[in-house]
């Protein structure tokens, strides 16, 4: 008898909690899909530099993807292609990924028409430590990228250093304080990524890109 | 048992606190602690699931068979918690994401289940509720303490906002081991300062 009590009582708390859970996703999940859509849309339009109004309803983020933007994969590459407002193309945006210090660092880099000048970059997800490491998230750091030349290579065929030689020296970003492995496992994991995109450059050039869709 | 609200709250607050005196909840109080924002919406986070937790484990406690009472408290936290999160997620999605894991991670504070267990379980559901939210507001009081010394020396902000006067900001106090003298120069200032009049007695917490 006590042993039938107990597994009622289990089951009717299990139930009444587990509806109240599933009921509070259920209201909320439309919501929180959308939060994540609209951060990957407004990361891979900053990325690719066009713009939008600050604090820009959702449907105006996801219109902009939907118009300026095109997606493809190549060699387990996903790329992105910019177009301007009159739909001729202007730019790629490439995913990337690698270790960081605490775990794995992500995010997007863009690159110009030309496939050698750097337009952005982006860190979507990471867990770098907060107030060091993640301030790589920071405009001041990712602002330095803006313009590299990747045909330009420095020391030891990178494209680019992280806080090595002095301020005159090529393709050089500034490191963060405070936060040397992060600076220099980006610094190791951008050249590997910026290198396998290398390869990629003439079958870029080549494909046939699905053209943005209209309004 | 005619125990007062208010000793109630003050003990969650002070004289029982649950960090510098039952040493529970240390885990987060080491990790959200390097941003006074972060560490606002943890407490509050906080507050929240203890005060609902130890209310509803209250309301339970003449039907709960005594073997489950673990299990079953382990159950209502963990929805609460839920709840918070998916919240946080639909609302505030961007401090959620500075949050990462500990958000659900309050599933596992130790402050929450050793209150449910220790009073909820035994008092009546309004004293359960004080006891939840001055238990939390424990915790909230010596996690702001050390958030404020942590950014202000760390980052020379407080919410972000600059400190009118410029230093060399002390980078230790944003990594793990500044939250560690943070945690263990206000527990020994506040035990000394409880002390104080203690001597001549017997030890106020044993």
């Amino acid at each position: 008898m006590k042993f039938f009590k107990s597994v009622l009582f289990i089951f009717l708390v299990a139930l009444f909690f587990a509806g109240l859970t599933a009921g509070v996703n259920q209201a909320l999940i439309k919501r929180i899909e959308l939060n994540e859509q609209t951060r990957n849309s407004r990361d891979l339009l900053d990325v690719l530099g066009i713009e939008y109004p600050k604090g820009a309803d959702p449907s105006i983020v996801a219109d902009l993807q939907r118009t300026r933007t095109s997606k493809a994969k190549i060699d387990d590459q996903t790329v992105y292609r910019a177009y301007d407002e009159k739909g001729k193309p202007d730019g790629y945006a490439f995913r990337f990924e690698g270790k960081g210090f605490w775990g794995k660092i992500s995010g997007l880099l863009s690159l110009k028409e030309d496939l050698d000048t750097m337009e952005g970059i982006i860190f979507t997800a990471h867990n770098e430590t907060p107030g060091l490491g993640a301030r790589i998230d920071e405009p001041w750091f990712r602002k330095q990228f803006k313009g590299i030349k990747l045909s330009n290579k420095v020391e030891g065929g990178k494209y680019i250093t992280v806080g090595r030689g002095d301020a005159k020296t090529a393709n050089r970003v500034d490191a963060i304080t405070g936060a040397t492995m992060t600076s220099s496992l980006l610094e190791k994991l951008l050249n590997e990524d910026l290198n396998h995109i290398a390869v990629l450059k003439d079958k870029l050039r080549s494909l046939q890109w699905p053209s943005p869709q209209q309004k | 048992m005619a125990v007062s609200s208010t000793k109630v709250a003050k003990d969650g607050v002070w004289g029982n606190n649950p960090v510098i005196r039952q040493v529970l909840g240390i885990c987060s109080a080491l990790a959200v602690t390097n941003l006074v924002a972060n560490t606002l919406v943890m407490c509050i986070g906080l507050i929240y699931a203890q005060a609902m937790s130890s209310l509803t484990a209250s309301l339970l406690r003449k039907v709960t068979p005594f073997r489950l009472r673990i299990i079953s408290s382990t159950l209502i936290i963990a929805a609460y918690v839920i709840v918070l999160h998916s919240f946080l997620r639909a609302y505030l999605p961007e401090i959620s994401s500075q949050l990462g894991p500990y958000v659900g991670l309050i599933i596992t504070n130790c402050i929450i289940l050793g209150r449910v267990e220790a009073f909820a379980t035994q008092n009546t559901p309004w004293l359960s509720v004080v006891d939840g939210v001055a238990s939390g507001l424990g915790y909230s009081l010596v996690l702001l303490t050390i958030s404020i010394f942590r950014e202000g020396l760390g980052f020379g902000t407080i919410l972000g906002w600059p400190l009118p006067f410029e230093f060399t900001h002390w980078t230790i106090m944003v990594m793990a081991p500044g939250a560690f003298f943070m945690l263990g120069i206000i527990t020994w200032l506040a035990r000394w300062f409880d002390s104080r009049g203690a001597e001549q007695g017997a030890p106020a917490n044993k």
